[in-house]
């Protein structure tokens, strides 16, 4: 085991509370991954990569900032990555899904607000997180209110740049949009001293669609009646998908994907004949949240897919390649990503088409929609949810939930009259 | 009482290659979070089964692989937590 | 033949045993050890029924403490039981609202005793009988006081669901020299409305059953009726739906 601690405390991590962490996460880990049965054994890279997750993928940030390079953090699926890569960055998607930064954040923000953004703003401020520690930048988008305004207390510590999203889908919107892209392509310019030019984007263009169909494929086979991974298992490579290298990402997960197709043909399967297959619907789950997850697949049913932003909304469309100027390209960007259904959205009919398409796609016995406590805009889209998926006779239950423990005996206990009421 | 069997390493690169060996064999192996009770580091160990460490010594003389030992912890059925 | 049901809920332990023709019922405070309290009703329980060991076809666990019952055959959630025992109470029911010890619930049922949808009510103890243990306490009175109580004066207005807030609430309304009286209505309908809340966000149908430990209080009762506008049933056996349809489960399931 490398000594990493150096490094850590080149990036002012607070090493102790860090150790706490550290302390937990293998157990964790251990405990929700590692004793499920028949898994692929292209899981490996994955326990790999979660194994080294504040060790070697640091490092890898850390050698590319010595010889001058730059690392950018995310919070969002609608921010292109496509523009980082292009200006010679690396783009970090910054994973906020655990409870123990939620005290933390509690120190600046109200207590009412979504665990996300409390967890991420926490994570900063403890200085627990050496992926945020690493960042030169961050670049957030003004989605919910809560983001919104974390923005400006988070920029007292970090320099952070926010692309101001549209909320509606009309005509000018798109334009906007592709406006605050060429805005952003500017200050990643500046901010790198590289220029974007539109072979590096085209490229970069290219990179990006090859990871989405990497995911495409991997949530393909998902469809498969014997299903050859567990939701879990998915789940996990969606999440890492956010701050892994693309390149071996991509080659790790098409590996993986080959194992998966064989299993197909020869029938092996990780579930029992029978369970049921849920789809679900909601707020992202950003590592290390598989509390819901875990509990839909230690009842005996199946996570088959996720329309989340750490599932289909990370990978569905691809960006048209056809253009090779920076205007088109930067379009091509633009009307990929506003096609995202976000709740942030309104009117967001798209979301409620997206979901019906994919509980039929994926065979789903019915959906269990998620949202964050205090994410408004998941939570009260809800209704309009529930009424279309009545309509289409698709089953659907909703649990609103934070990162805590508190809750998960009365989730299990949701979630197994759920299973039994449509068995 | 069950037990769980590891290796340990010294670094990633040396775990890698161990389980890229330990695969053209064809023995199954897991690479997991090392556990905590076996080293305060984060960083990579190989899960095996017990039956096969005869098999995983030769692997280590033969390719020359830097391991830092061979290990076993009793398995314990832990509650999960989630934090 | 015969089915047993356990019910383990937070604050009572139920049995119920079926043999096709007759329900035998026993109720227990739930204790802090489970398994024992779980092991005890079965033992009494097929005592009561007059059978024997190798009779009994299914033991089912429900309630909270479902999954400290090793025993039991089956595992089954109270949603599913408390449908098919308020169906077999009174086969006219189509919606059902349970408030017991620590959860509230309400289930809507067809006539075959099949949920068709259920709302519950997430971590907090608003709307729960934890509610009125929390407010009883404060009150310095047991939790069967309060109806009598609260019988006796209109209510003071007691405007947080949340436990904790409202404890604080009452403490100043008795500092502010409040009755006992008018703070113990204040309660029951502050625990009303919240149970009317959550009721609402399914379809009400006729006939409404009211269970659970809390379904024992006439007022709330009638005052979830006023709310609801509907008529609430309940009837002395309410509190064992869910003892009595895990034994029905578990009947149907050997037969
Ligand atoms: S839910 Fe909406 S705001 Fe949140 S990450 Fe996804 S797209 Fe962005
Ligand atoms: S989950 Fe909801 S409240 Fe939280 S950051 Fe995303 S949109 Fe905002």
């Amino acid at each position: 085991m490398a000594d990493y601690r150096e490094l850590w405390q080149k990036l002012g991590m607070d090493l102790e509370k860090h150790d706490v962490l550290c302390e937990v996460l293998p157990q964790l880990y251990g405990g929700i991954y590692l004793n499920q049965e028949n898994r692929p054994e292209g899981m490996n890279y994955y326990n790999f990569v979660v194994a080294e997750v504040h060790g070697l993928r640091i490092k890898e940030l850390d050698d590319h900032k010595q010889q001058g390079g730059k690392v950018v953090g995310t919070f969002c699926v609608f921010v292109p990555d496509e523009l980082i890569l292009a200006a010679g960055a690396i783009g970090v998607g910054l994973c906020a899904g655990s409870q123990f930064w939620i005290e933390d954040g509690e120190k600046v923000l109200p207590r009412n607000i979504c665990p996300l953004v409390k967890a991420f703003t926490g994570a900063k401020l403890s200085g627990t997180c050496p992926y945020f520690q690493s960042c030169d930048m961050i670049i957030g988008e003004t989605t919910c209110d809560a983001k919104k305004k974390a923005w400006e207390i988070l920029d007292d510590y970090v320099d952070t740049y926010v692309m101001d999203l549209p909320q509606m889908k009309r005509e000018k919107d798109y334009k906007k949009w592709a406006e605050e892209i060429y805005d952003l392509k500017d200050k990643l310019e500046k901010l790198t001293g590289n220029v974007i030019t539109e072979e590096k984007l085209h490229d970069a263009i290219k990179l990006c669609n090859r990871k989405r169909m990497a995911l495409q494929r991997l949530y393909n086979a998902r469809k498969a009646l014997d299903l050859p991974i567990s939701g879990k298992d998915a789940l996990l490579i969606s999440q890492i998908a956010f701050y892994d290298n693309p390149e071996r990402f991509i080659e790790m997960t098409n590996a993986l994907c080959d194992e998966l197709e064989d299993r197909i043909k020869k029938g092996i399967a990780v579930n029992k004949k029978g369970s049921k297959r849920i789809l679900i619907s909601g707020t992202p789950m950003a590592v290390p949240n598989w509390k819901i997850h875990h509990i839909i697949e230690t009842s005996g049913a199946m996570v088959v897919a996720e329309e989340t932003c750490t599932g289909t909304r990370y990978f569905e469309n691809l960006v048209d390649e056809t253009p090779t100027t920076m205007d088109g390209m930067v379009k091509a960007l633009a009307d990929r990503y506003l096609k995202i259904n976000c709740a942030c959205f309104t009117p967001n009919k798209g979301r409620e088409e997206d979901i019906i398409r994919l509980a039929k796609e994926y065979k789903a016995d019915g959906v269990i929609y998620n949202s964050l406590q205090f994410c408004h805009t998941y939570n009260i889209e809800y209704a309009n949810v529930e009424k279309a998926l009545k309509e289409a006779g698709i089953p659907v239950l909703f649990i609103e939930s934070d990162y805590s423990n508190d809750d998960v005996g009365q989730i299990q206990t949701r979630v197994e009259a759920f299973l039994e009421m449509i068995g | 009482m069950e037990y769980d069997y590891y290796i340990l390493f010294n670094t990633h690169t040396d775990g890698l290659n161990m389980a890229k060996r330990l695969k053209e064999s064809n023995i199954k192996y897991t690479i997991t979070p090392t556990p905590r009770q076996l080293s305060k580091c984060c960083g990579i160990a190989i899960k095996y089964e017990h039956e096969d460490e005869k098999a995983i010594l030769d692997i280590i003389d033969k390719y020359d692989i830097k391991v830092l030992g061979l290990h076993s912890l009793e398995r314990k059925n832990v509650d999960i937590k989630f934090i | 033949m015969i089915s047993i049901g356990i019910d383990i809920g937070s604050v009572c332990a139920k049995a119920a045993a079926y043999d096709g023709e007759k329900m035998h019922l026993l109720m227990q405070p739930t204790g802090w050890n489970l398994k024992k309290t779980g092991e005890e009703l079965y033992k009494k329980i097929l005592d009561i029924s007059g059978g024997k060991e190798k009779d009994v076809v299914e033991i089912v666990g429900t309630g909270y403490g479902r999954v400290s019952i090793p025993f039991a055959s089956k595992k089954i959630t109270e949603i599913t039981c408390h449908a098919k025992g308020a169906m077999y109470l009174n086969p006219k029911t189509r919606t059902i609202i349970d408030v017991g010890g620590q959860d509230s619930k309400v289930i809507s049922i067809d006539d075959k005793g099949n949920v068709l949808e259920f709302i519950m009510n997430d971590k907090c103890a608003a709307g729960t009988g934890r509610f009125l243990q929390v407010m009883a306490h404060v009150l310095e009175v047991e939790v069967d006081e309060l109806e009598h109580l609260a019988a006796q004066s209109a209510p003071r207005d007691i405007n947080s669901m949340c436990a904790v807030f409202a404890e604080s609430e009452v403490i100043s309304l008795l500092a502010a020299g409040a009755t006992k009286e008018s703070i113990a209505s204040g309660i029951l309908h502050s625990i009303s409305n919240k149970i009317a809340h959550i009721a609402n966000r399914v379809k009400i149908r006729d006939s409404v059953f009211f269970t659970g430990g809390v379904s024992k209080n006439e007022q709330i009762r009638s005052i979830l009726e006023k709310k609801l506008k509907c008529t609430i049933y309940t009837q002395e056996e309410a509190q064992y739906a869910g003892a009595i349809g895990a034994a029905l489960l578990g009947y149907d399931m050997k037969s």
